[in-house]
């Protein structure tokens, strides 16, 4: 199984400022320190060896994840901008002429969330087949509402391919895709839920728009039955852990150290940061990583170590 | 495992803590400085030099001792390298008011 990450920015896209592509370009030439190169390779091979934060970057989509399994149908968490990229990804795949099932699974129906379909190039080809899986009975208005006048200027009744809406019914096993498929619900405005997949001894769960509160141990015991021995968790890592729980309480998102403590106690194997800060840039993303990491090293405590990545767009996991 | 000792120092309260504060343990702290604080304490010092690990269900007593006290004060003294990298990582050292001794 691999995962791909289309989108991972939390709330809003963003994109990089002329600021911060300064930065990059004054940290790349601090680091050449007046080298000459030969050739473009070479230049490449510099720009290679760069630190992520001064070559890469996290990018600025909104939420969408994308599971390649055994099936040659489409699995796709959430809909955000990234499924814009995915959607160009596909086409370019598969051209117009080779209708395709995409498998949506909808955390919740909060616009970042969902603000990708209309850009998702394959809806508007006759012969693909849209599957929206989600948990919130209006889930189907949500889509249609974002469809419509004012909101957009194609209606959704005019999309070419066929939409399929399919409502789950939390903690019940799903087979889907070649998946095995449960949902459980989590604590974010007008409700959210995370996703568990199963597939040939693998595991994924797709947990963000989750906040956790530290006085309820006993919800927290659900989530790590829920995390338990996944290959991957991809966790909503918004905020410090101290902003979640005063200033941005009840706001609806979590943080680095929770999602450390709950993949320790469930015996994850790895974690992926997730549902990034929109005002983080990405040196500041890529400090918050090495913090999640040294603190998973303090708090080990005798445990197998917890693997931890920041997913960035464009990211691809082999489970 | 965890141990509490208790001290007068002036009209502070310091609670010396040794060992791990996680979710196991963080309880019978949480219940130790409620005790306290129903008692009439205001100021109320927890000593982490002989704390080694720290996590969130401890970090989540701070705070409540720290509202409860409403109008006192709390205060983390002497972290632990480790402790002090998590009371950082946290956020929690923008919070909170931690210093090596009480006149700090």
């Amino acid at each position: 199984m691999r995962v791909k990450f289309w989108g991972t920015r939390g709330s809003l896209p963003v994109a990089a400022t002329a600021g911060e592509v300064k930065k990059k370009i004054i940290a790349a030439l601090e680091a050449a320190n007046g080298r000459q190169f030969t050739s473009n390779s070479e230049i490449a091979t510099f720009a290679d060896s760069l630190p992520f934060a001064v070559v890469g970057s996290f990018g600025g989509n909104s939420s969408c994840v994308e599971l390649i399994g055994a099936s040659e149908e489409h699995v796709i968490c959430d809909i955000g901008s990234g499924a814009r990229p995915l959607g160009h990804a596909k086409l370019a795949a598969y051209g117009p002429g080779k209708p395709q099932t995409y498998h949506f699974f909808v955390s919740h129906l909060h616009w970042d969330h969902l603000m990708g379909l209309p850009f998702f190039v394959p809806i508007y080809i006759p012969g693909n087949r849209i599957v929206m899986h989600g948990c919130h009975p209006d889930l189907e208005a949500a889509v249609r509402l974002q469809m419509s006048a004012p909101c957009f200027p194609v209606d959704f009744s005019q999309i070419g391919a066929t939409v399929e809406f399919d409502i789950l019914e939390p903690g019940r096993d799903y087979e889907i895709a070649g998946f095995k498929v449960r949902a459980k619900l989590q604590l974010h405005s007008g409700d959210s839920y995370g996703y568990r997949f199963e597939q040939a001894e693998k595991s994924v769960v797709y947990s963000t728009d989750s906040e956790h509160k530290l006085e309820n141990r006993a919800e927290q015991h659900t989530f790590i039955d829920f995390f338990r021995k996944a290959d991957l968790v991809i966790f909503d890592t918004m905020y410090s852990l101290a902003d979640a729980i005063t200033v941005k309480a009840d706001w609806g998102h979590s943080s680095n150290i929770i999602a450390v403590e709950l993949c320790q106690d469930a015996e994850v194997v790895r974690l992926a940061m997730f549902h990034h800060e929109p005002i983080h840039d990405d040196a500041k993303l890529c400090s918050l990583l090495d913090e999640t990491r040294r603190f998973e090293e303090i708090t080990r405590d005798g445990r197998a170590p917890l693997e931890i990545l920041s997913a960035y767009d464009g990211l691809t996991v082999e489970l | 495992m965890m141990q509490i000792n208790t001290r007068k120092q002036g009209d502070w309260m310091v609670y010396a803590i040794s060992g791990r504060i996680n979710g196991i343990t963080a309880p019978q702290l949480e219940a130790s400085l409620r005790g306290s604080i129903d008692a009439g304490e205001l100021r109320i010092a927890a000593d982490l030099s002989s704390v080694q690990c720290l996590g969130s269900a401890g970090l989540w007593v701070f705070l409540a001792a720290l509202r409860q006290l409403g109008g006192g004060e709390f205060r983390l003294l002497s972290p632990t390298e480790s402790v002090r990298e998590v009371l950082d990582i946290s956020g929690f050292a923008n919070i909170m008011a931690i210093s090596d001794s009480l006149e700090g």
